[in-house]
């Protein structure tokens, strides 16, 4: 989705390296996601270390606590962040998450570690990863701008429990996504 | 609701077969009444019914009777009893005994629009689930076992006649010709296709190998009773991967229960038969006398053997299986794929293949889902190190039309994918191999 020339857009969107994260993913996202929601990216510091909500049981991190860290840090603005992790995510109810967003907040995390090949037991492949990468962000800021899971098996908010579902769902926001986010980005414009 | 679902109301009560008849009437279905058990036993006989509405107390033969007379011609009737208030145990007991559903005397208009609805769907679902046996049964098999080649003209004889006895059968072959695939195919057309199909793996040893086969009665800390592989297969068959890597105490326990038709859960005494066809498979074809297999267990499951050719010994093949495997994910991935180009086929066709179809089944994976669709292409097969190779030489050409377009799109990475007709993906993987730097833009 592209905004006219002209829209008012808020403030930008902080792509944070929580951890060591790679730079070339960084860089991707960072390139990459701004232009659906029509704001400007860049990637933040490597300031928070992920340790903190480490699960020493689970081996896992606990990605509430870091949206919790998020929110509290101070930031100029209004800026969306989106946290991005190697270490593999929980949530208390489940087994895993692939990432977390606070609906309608500033703050969601995401990890790339079951977005890798060779956690499947098979070769790496950057592009791979890439494209991965990028609906699980694209999904992730979607929440944080209020969107909510959607049915359409081709839409970047359709719910993903797999990998495979990353694989299948498309890159980009159904129509009717597409309005919701168009009109929480700009309610004076809003369409209908 | 479905006009093709017929009912017969049996009821003494003129004014109950009259209204419920003309309730189902309305509601699109063939309805036909009896006045009592024998005139519904003698429209049993003239015609298939799908719902029977039964009332249970009747003069001569009773509801209940009746049931067991129409569920004895036809097993899989949707029978509801109807009932007055005072007999709510016997419309119980009739449900025990095989009725779907019951209604009391008089009826709720919201009881009766239930059960016409309730009825209708599970006939619709028995019929749909007969369809859906009926497709699969049809189309698994073709769909599974590929290869027109000598060697595998052979092997699907086999096949074909492994399926239609009830006997044990070896598979041998190397990783990933496809045994299980192989197994799958003989379940898929042997008597026990409905029944379950399941895989005994060699990854586990020791006691929690015997567990997983013979199942527990008690776990360790007091945990659940778990039935093991053996029990689970129960009417199906038994497909156990690596025979030769089976230890000696499970080779025991699987010869014991093919043998003797029953297992032993650990940590209890009662016998629980079992009934399934084993299915081995082995790397290669093991030689009587072999140290770690015992005889009498190879005797007692290579009664035939079959043998899978490697995927270099038929490489005429590899493009049909490789078309089955990009159609496949097509479907899975919901995009249209047009095949592959021709220089595609030939990397196919020349590779190796140590790991036999499932490499190349990874291979078609892997490229398909790096792309959107279109035709798959040699540079999409190659691994990373030939692509790595092939670009670090460093195309000119491409690197004058990646700037170009980046140039145009002012350094906006989505828009100048767009502008060479690639994934943003791949342009920024080919960027990085090429060291093209954005230099302009935001």
């Amino acid at each position: 989705m592209e905004l006219k020339r002209g829209t008012r857009v808020a403030d930008e969107i902080i792509i944070l390296p929580i951890g060591a994260a790679d730079p070339a993913l960084i860089e991707f996202l960072s390139l990459t996601v701004g232009q659906a929601f029509g704001r400007d990216v860049r990637a933040g510091w490597a300031a928070m270390a992920p340790d903190f909500a480490y699960d020493p049981v689970r081996r896992q991190v606990h990605s509430t606590m870091l949206i919790d860290r998020i929110e509290a840090m101070p930031h100029a603005g209004d800026p969306k962040v989106l946290g991005v992790t190697e270490a593999d995510l929980f949530i208390p109810i489940f087994t895993f998450v692939f990432g977390e967003a606070r609906l309608g907040g500033r703050a969601a995390v995401m990890s790339v570690a079951r977005l890798r090949e060779s956690h499947y037991g098979r070769d790496d492949d950057p592009r791979v990863l890439y494209r991965r990468a990028e609906k699980e962000a694209l999904h992730e800021l979607g929440h944080t701008f209020g969107l909510v899971h959607c049915l359409d098996y081709g839409c970047v908010m359709h719910f993903a429990n797999t990998v495979e579902d990353v694989d299948i769902k498309g890159d980009g926001f159904c129509a009717k996504c597409e309005r919701r986010l168009a009109t929480r980005l700009n309610p004076r414009r809003s369409p209908g | 609701m479905a006009g093709d679902i017929r009912i017969l109301i049996v009821d003494d009560d003129p004014s109950v077969r009259d209204s419920l008849g003309r309730w189902f009437r309305d509601e699109g279905c063939e309805v036909d009444v009896a006045g009592n058990a024998k005139e519904a036993l003698r429209k049993l006989g003239e015609a298939a019914w799908d719902v029977f509405l039964l009332d249970i107390r009747m003069p001569g033969m009773d509801g209940l009777e009746l049931q067991q007379h129409i569920l004895a011609v036809q097993p899989d009737a949707t029978i509801i009893v109807m009932t007055a208030y005072a007999s709510v145990d016997s419309a119980v007991r009739a449900m025990r005994q095989g009725a779907h559903d019951y209604i009391t005397k008089p009826f709720d208009p919201d009881a009766v629009e239930r059960l016409a609805r309730t009825a209708v769907e599970r006939r619709r679902l028995q019929r749909q689930n007969e369809q859906l046996k009926r497709a699969v049964a049809e189309l698994e098999p073709e769909a599974e076992i590929v290869g027109d080649s000598p060697a595998m003209r052979n092997a699907r004889r086999w096949i074909e006649a492994a399926g239609s006895s009830d006997g044990p059968i070896l598979i041998v072959g190397e990783r990933g010709t496809g045994r299980e695939t192989v197994a799958r195919a003989i379940h898929a057309r042997s008597v026990r296709r409905y029944m379950p199909f399941v895989t005994l793996g060699t990854a586990l040893a020791g006691p929690e190998l015997e567990a997983e086969m013979l199942g527990l009665e008690q776990g360790p800390g007091g945990r659940a009773r778990r039935r093991g592989k053996l029990e689970l297969a129960d009417g199906g068959t038994l497909f156990v991967d690596g025979i030769a890597g089976l230890g000696p105490k499970a080779q025991e326990d699987l010869l014991r229960a093919v043998e003797d038709k029953a297992i032993c859960r650990l940590g209890a005494e009662r016998r629980i038969p079992v009934d399934f066809r084993p299915i081995a498979a082995a790397e290669r074809e093991p030689a009587p006398g072999e140290p770690g297999l015992r005889p009498e267990l190879l005797e007692r499951l290579a009664v035939v053997t079959i043998r899978l050719p490697p995927l270099r010994e038929r490489r005429e093949d590899i493009e049909p299986l490789a078309e089955q495997f990009l159609r496949r994910c097509g479907r899975k991935m919901n995009r249209l794929f047009q095949g592959f180009s021709s220089a595609a086929l030939q990397t196919l066709r020349e590779a190796e293949w140590p790991g036999n179809v499932r490499q190349l089944q990874i291979a078609v994976e892997r490229a398909a889902v790096l792309k959107d669709g279109g035709i798959i292409d040699e540079h999409d097969l190659r691994p990373d190190a030939d692509l790595g190779r092939k670009e670090s030489d460093g195309d000119p050409d491409e690197i004058a039309r990646i700037r170009g377009a980046l140039a145009a799109a002012e350094g906006n990475l989505a828009v100048a994918a767009g502008i060479l007709g690639v994934d943003r993906a791949d342009l920024f993987e080919r960027m990085k191999r090429l060291g093209v730097e954005r230099t302009t833009g935001k």
